[in-house]
This record gives structure tokens, C-alpha cells and sequence, in this order.
């Protein structure tokens, strides 16, 4: 169990993480989710150990990261945002390092070394310089040092920027693959790679906590209204004003123009209520004729578009 | 700290940066042989030949140490050292230890040209051995102040050039140093500076204004103090502090033949001195 307790940094007078606090049970795959400069890269950095938080305390299976480092940093594996590679060794140079790194015994290295490598497909890249690996094998070469001693956390910094949609295909299968045998905390700012991948998904911005929810959690938890997505034909104010006597609907928002003499609309009704059926023939019956109606899904981008610019009073 | 050191002397051989030192470093070596002790002239003794070698090693020893930290945190590699279950101790002196074994092993092959003065008459043995080791202890404070500098950049270019700057600089300070003023005031005005310079260290480090302030004022008090009790010890005080810099002087007494103790604890301590800055610089950084 991962328990991170009120973790504070500064950088001079700049607060990069406020008072941080979470609880990671074993075996879940925990997102942190947030813009660029969110305080993401920021956490994970302190959790490894590569750098100190101002305040607050880490525990990892109990163990105080600042009373017991290298003990700490034996059950994780940490796979950067920039992969930390040495670009003149091979794959099999580089990967033997890293056991030697982590301490794993001689005689279980090669046993070892084959296992991560076949678990993340690259035995057939293994006598090459890892400088002439694509981006998508210099991403699985890093992300084999990472479990390389089967850490009991692997931590994650968004592993699949920068790949294409099929290498980000792949390596998903790999994260949801090694997640079967430990904690995995994996960051990104790609909120269909959190909503597939991880149970539990935590929402920082600039350095603040701002909800810690499972995905379907935190959309039943926003998604309590009812929307929909309208086009009619017709005068647009008159529309608009016919819609504000009709009964039900709280909201009405203009989404656009897309074809000719029509107007896109986003029709909020009470949570529950389906006014369908009465909307379609109270539209008709005023002659504005509908071209288009369908439910408006709640999506995780727009709860976290919410979240945080109500956070920032926007 | 064994994994460390061995993947850092790979890396030596697998850039060029190995065999542009050893190549530049034996050439030099070679020539300076050859016309110091191969043809005959007024001044032909073996530990000349050593003794000049050292200001070569100061020109070529940044080869050696203007990556080693430098370039782990230009590729984000150091992410991977720091953030494995070894400390930032063993890390830096596994580091070191591979630039001293490349600089001993080089220093090994130059055994031959003693060896083949000794087939042509009688050579000095114990003069050589000693100048032999006061080379490799001043080398080695070299490489360690390199490891440092190295540490305080993500540019390998800065930390070469900046190293061999201050090498220079320690090594050419000891001539220049007969200039400097020796009346009790400008030794008083010195110390002074240098107390002053502390604090400021103080409060880089704690961020706490009252201690320092507080330091500052306890110094410039014991200063005063002692400079209107007993004037003459701040006389010739500003050469005595830049000759304990000058890495030569220290190596006088072994290029004569004499085994001096207090030299070899004087190296001792810059090396572990300037490794243990880089350690905890590197602490700093993690904890800023």
C-alpha cells in the first residue's frame, strides 16, 4: 500500500504540489490526470526518490521513503517521461546494467533479462545500439528496466506521449498486462488512455488536489442532468424563446451554426426527466422543424475542463 | 559503486574520449622523454620529465571528468541512478574511480620509459617511486575537483572548460602568490572576506537570515577582536591561504624523493573534500 501524506514542494517561492494526500491500494492502477505543469512529473519524482518534498511524508508497505531510501526504491520501478537511456549500449548491455543497478543477483540475470524482454517484445532488438531503436522500442526498452526485479510499484510518466496510434495501442496492452502482478501509477493528460487503463483516477492542477474518483465515478457524479443535442430550422431568437416557456429545461446553450437556416442547441433538463417526446412536439407544433436530436454524453474531457476551471473561478 | 565504475570505464572505451586521453596524454609523455632524457641535456633526470608531465594532465584531465555527472543530467539518465536502491555516494565515487583507473592505467604504461633507462645505466628508484605517487595523488585531486565541476552543469562543454580553468588557476596561483600583500591589515581585510563569504554560504544553504546574520556578526567580532589583541598573526596569512590551494607546492618533496606524510594527507583531504561538495551538492539539488 502506497500512502502519501500531505506532500508539499516548493521551488523558491513557487508551491509546485499543495498538500497532497492519497491512499494506493495494492494491485490498483492509480492516473494522475492534469495539464501540463499540473505538479504530475512533480509527485512521481518524489515518490522515486529522485527529488525531496518539502513536506509531508511518502509510505511505501509501511516504509518511510526519507527514513529508509534504498529499501523504498527496491520495490519501484520508474519509467520517465523521457525514457532514461544510455544511447551507445544495446538493449541486452543496457538491461544487465540495470540488474546490476538493482541489485539482482548475477546467476538470475540472464533468466531475468529474457523474461522482461519477451514480456515487452524486444528480443529481437537486443544486440542493437539503442540509439538506432524507434521511439516506440526506446519507450518498451525503458519500460523493461522499469519492471526489470518486479517492482511492487511501477510508476509511469506518461509512457505512450509522443507514440503513434499504433505503438500507443501496444504499450497499453503492456501497462494492462504487467498491472496483473503489481501497483502500477501511470500520469497523463490523455483522458481516454486514464478512463481505459486505471481504476482510480486522481485530477491535479497547478499543484492542487482536485478530485480523486474511479473513472464511471466521477461521470455519474457530473452526468446528473440530462442533455441533449438539438438542430432546428428556423429563426434562432424565436427558437430560443419558444424553448425558455417550455417547461423541464433549465439550460439552453448555443453550440453552432452547421447547416443552412439551423441552429445546434444544448438542451439541459432536469436529472430524469426526459423531455424527448415533448420537446420534439412542442418544436413542431411551433413550426421549427428538428433535423437532428441525440443524448450528449458526459465525457471525462468535459468533467475535467469543469473541474478545473472551477477551481480556477473561470 | 563496482556496477557503476565498470559501466563508466566501458563508456570510456566505447566513445573516444579513452583513447583521445591516452593518445594525447603518452604522445606528450613520449616527446617530453624523448627530449629530456633520451638526448642528452643539462637537466636529464626522469622525475623532471614527471613533474612536467603534471601540467600536461592538467591540460588533458577534463577529457576525463567533464562528463561523468554533467551528461547523466543533460540525457535524464540520472534518473535512473538516483532513483535506484544505491546512494548518491557510491554513485559519485564509482564515477571517480573509473576516471582514476583510466589515469592510473595510463600512468602505468609510462613504467617503461624508467625501465628502459635502466637498461642504459643506473636510475633512481626510490626518487622515481615517490615521484610516481606524489603525480598520481595530484592527479587524482585533480579528477576529484573535475567530478565537482561536473556536478554544477548540465553542459559537458562548461564543466571541461571551467575545469581546466580552475586547475590552471590552482596550479599557477602558487607563482603569483609572492605578490600579494603580507601587512597584518589586507590579512585582516581577507579574513574578513573570506568569514563574510561563509555566511552568505550559510544562508544559501539554511535560508535562515538570523543565523546567518548572526554568524556574520560573531565573525566580524572574533576578527576584530583578535586582530587589535594579536595584529602579527594575520601577517603573511593571505600567502599562507593560497599556498595551501597550490596543489605543485605540495608536490615539491616528492619529485626529490622524500615520502612527505603531511602532502599525501594534504591530497587525501582535497580528494574526499571535493567529493564529498559534489555528494552533497547533488543533495542540495534534490532537496531545492
Amino acid at each position: 500500500m502506497i500512502e502519501i501524506k500531505n506532500i508539499s514542494k516548493r521551488y523558491g517561492n513557487h508551491l509546485a504540489l499543495d498538500d497532497i494526500s492519497l491512499t494506493i491500494n495494492d494491485g490498483e492502477i492509480t492516473g494522475f490526470l492534469g495539464t501540463n505543469g499540473a505538479g504530475k512529473s512533480t509527485l512521481m519524482n518524489i515518490i522515486t526518490g529522485y527529488i525531496s518534498m518539502t513536506e509531508g511524508t511518502i509510505l511505501i508497505d509501511g516504509i518511510d521513503s526519507l527514513e529508509d531510501p534504498e529499501k523504498v526504491k527496491k520495490k519501484i520501478g520508474y519509467l520517465p517521461e523521457l525514457p532514461p537511456l544510455y544511447m551507445d549500449m544495446t538493449v541486452a548491455e543496457y538491461l544487465k546494467f540495470v540488474c546490476k543497478l538493482k541489485h539482482i543477483p548475477v546467476k538470475q540475470i540472464p533468466l531475468e533479462m529474457e523474461k522482461k524482454m519477451a514480456q515487452v517484445k524486444i528480443e529481437h532488438v537486443r544486440n542493437r545500439l539503442i540509439k538506432n531503436l524507434s521511439k516506440g522500442y526506446k519507450q518498451r526498452v525503458g519500460l523493461a528496466q522499469a519492471i526489470l526485479g518486479n517492482p511492487s510499484l511501477l510508476i509511469l510518466d506518461e509512457p505512450t506521449v509522443g507514440l503513434d496510434p499504433r505503438e500507443i495501442i501496444e504499450v497499453r496492452k503492456l501497462i494492462q498486462e504487467i498491472s496483473k502482478n503489481c501497483t502500477i501509477i501511470i500520469s497523463s493528460h490523455i483522458l481516454s488512455e486514464i478512463s481505459t487503463i486505471c481504476s482510480k483516477v486522481m485530477i491535479l492542477d497547478k499543484g492542487r488536489h482536485i478530485v480523486t474518483a474511479a473513472p464511471n465515478e466521477l461521470i455519474e457524479k457530473m452526468n446528473n442532468t440530462t442533455q441533449l443535442h438539438i438542430r432546428v430550422k428556423g429563426d434562432e431568437d424565436a427558437i430560443q424563446k419558444a424553448l425558455h416557456k417550455l417547461e423541464g429545461i433549465t439550460h439552453i446553450k448555443k453550440l453552432g451554426n452547421y447547416e443552412e437556416h439551423t441552429v445546434d442547441l444544448l438542451i439541459v433538463s432536469e436529472h430524469g426527466i426526459d423531455i424527448r417526446e415533448v420537446l420534439s412536439v412542442y418544436l413542431v407544433t411551433n413550426h421549427f422543424p428538428i433535423i437532428m436530436m441525440k443524448n450528449y454524453d458526459v465525457s471525462l474531457e468535459d468533467i475535467f475542463l469543469q473541474l478545473t476551471s472551477s477551481e480556477r473561478g473561470e | 559503486m563496482i556496477t557503476i565504475l565498470s559501466k563508466e570505464w566501458k563508456a570510456y572505451f566505447q566513445s573516444a574520449t579513452g583513447y583521445i586521453f591516452m593518445t594525447v596524454y603518452l604522445f606528450l609523455f613520449g616527446i617530453y622523454f624523448t627530449y629530456l632524457n633520451v638526448i642528452p641535456t643539462p637537466n636529464n633526470a626522469f622525475t623532471t620529465t614527471l613533474s612536467n608531465m603534471v601540467f600536461i594532465f592538467v591540460l588533458v584531465s577534463p577529457i576525463l571528468t567533464m562528463k561523468t555527472v554533467s551528461e547523466e543530467r543533460k540525457n535524464r539518465t540520472d534518473q535512473l541512478l538516483f532513483t535506484s536502491p544505491n546512494s548518491i555516494a557510491k554513485i559519485i565515487i564509482g564515477k571517480f574511480l573509473a576516471a582514476e583507473m583510466l589515469f592510473l592505467f595510463t600512468l602505468a604504461i609510462t613504467i617503461v620509459y624508467p625501465i628502459l633507462l635502466s637498461f642504459y645505466g643506473s636510475i633512481p628508484y626510490a626518487s622515481i617511486i615517490t615521484a610516481y605517487i606524489g603525480f598520481f595523488f595530484m592527479g587524482s585531486s585533480i579528477l576529484a575537483l573535475g567530478v565537482f565541476i561536473s556536478s554544477l552543469t548540465e553542459s559537458q562543454v562548461i564543466a571541461g572548460v571551467t575545469t581546466l580553468g580552475v586547475s590552471m588557476f590552482i596550479w599557477l596561483i602558487g607563482s603569483i602568490s609572492y605578490n600579494f600583500p603580507t601587512d597584518s591589515f589586507s590579512g585582516m581585510i581577507f579574513i574578513l572576506f573570506l568569514f563574510l563569504f561563509a555566511c552568505m554560504l550559510i544562508y544559501q544553504f539554511s535560508k535562515s537570515m538570523l543565523l546567518a546574520m548572526f554568524s556574520a556578526i560573531i565573525c566580524v567580532g572574533l576578527i576584530f577582536g583578535l586582530y587589535f589583541v594579536k595584529k602579527e598573526l594575520f601577517a603573511g596569512i593571505i600567502i599562507s591561504f593560497v599556498n595551501w590551494f597550490s596543489l605543485p607546492k605540495h608536490s615539491k618533496d616528492f619529485y626529490l624523493g622524500i615520502l612527505n606524510i603531511s602532502d599525501l594527507v594534504y591530497y587525501m583531504t582535497f580528494i574526499i573534500g571535493f567529493l564529498f561538495f559534489t555528494i552533497r551538492f547533488i543533495e542540495k539539488r534534490r532537496w531545492s
